[in-house]
């Protein structure tokens, strides 16, 4: 029944484990890009915009397929 | 010393009328403290008034100049989000409170919006939202400042119906074996 609660609570922030992770993967690769190149914050940005429309993109044609 | 000081008017919310309040926006670099911003206020001629939490976790001060005709407030906005987690917490369960206070009065008209339709312009805005703030703590000064929020909220409005098309075009695979199909019945 904790299984079943613990699923629940879970459910309520992440709905498809596949895109949170792509979306914490772009959000990783953005701070790591602007710890190496603070002098252009603007590359981290880009990095974090453009990889979540890349994911949004490919998750919703990947849903679409199922 | 901070770099870059920008004084832009700003209207605050909870100041008098009578009173102009300049944001003062200092361009986060490693080590700036508020001591340093407030040796720079010091320095541009006023003393240290009291502190304000203006939005999203961000540290605010005010400064009071020293008058003679109007009292001239600076805000300074410092996105650095320290010793700030009592104030963000009392934020966030104060819009809790306020969206469920909300929603107990338009929660039947809102039963008719249909929930696909909501849950879409929902994400839209949480994703233009998150994406600008993630930006924010990452040192990202996005053009346009605050209004990169509506830009965003737009791309993936349009993308996000784009995405909608394209998921809803049959595929190739799909298109062949219902022609197949056809071929065989005739």
């Amino acid at each position: 029944m904790l299984r079943a609660v613990f699923r629940e609570l879970v459910g309520l922030f992440v709905d498809d484990g596949w895109l949170a992770l792509e979306i914490v993967a772009v959000v990783v690769f953005a701070a790591i890009t602007a710890t190496l190149i603070p002098s252009v914050p603007l590359v981290a940005g880009a990095i974090l915009l453009l990889g979540c429309v890349g994911v949004l993109l490919t998750n919703v044609v990947r849903a679409g397929r199922r | 010393m901070p770099h870059s000081l920008r004084d832009t008017e700003h209207l605050c919310a909870s100041a008098p009328i009578c009173v102009r309040v300049y944001r003062v926006h200092i361009e986060r670099r490693e080590g700036v403290s508020i001591d340093d911003v407030l040796r720079v206020l010091q320095h541009h001629g006023g003393k240290f008034c009291s502190d304000l939490d203006l939005k999203r976790g961000a540290v605010c001060a005010t400064l009071l100049a020293e008058p003679n005709a109007l009292p001239t407030f600076i805000v300074i906005a410092l996105s650095a989000g320290r010793e700030l987690l009592v104030p963000a917490s009392a934020g966030a369960l104060a819009a809790c409170l306020l969206v469920a206070g909300v929603g107990l009065f338009v929660h039947r008209p809102l039963a008719r919006v249909p929930e696909n339709t909501l849950k879409f312009a929902v994400g839209v805005m949480l994703t233009a939202f998150g994406i600008y703030w993630t930006g924010e703590g990452l040192g990202v000064a996005w053009p346009g400042a605050d209004l990169a929020i509506v830009d965003f909220a737009a791309l993936f409005l349009a993308v996000g119906r784009a995405a909608v098309v394209l998921a809803r075009r049959p595929s190739a695979e799909a298109w062949s074996s219902t022609c197949c199909e056809l071929c065989f019945a005739n």
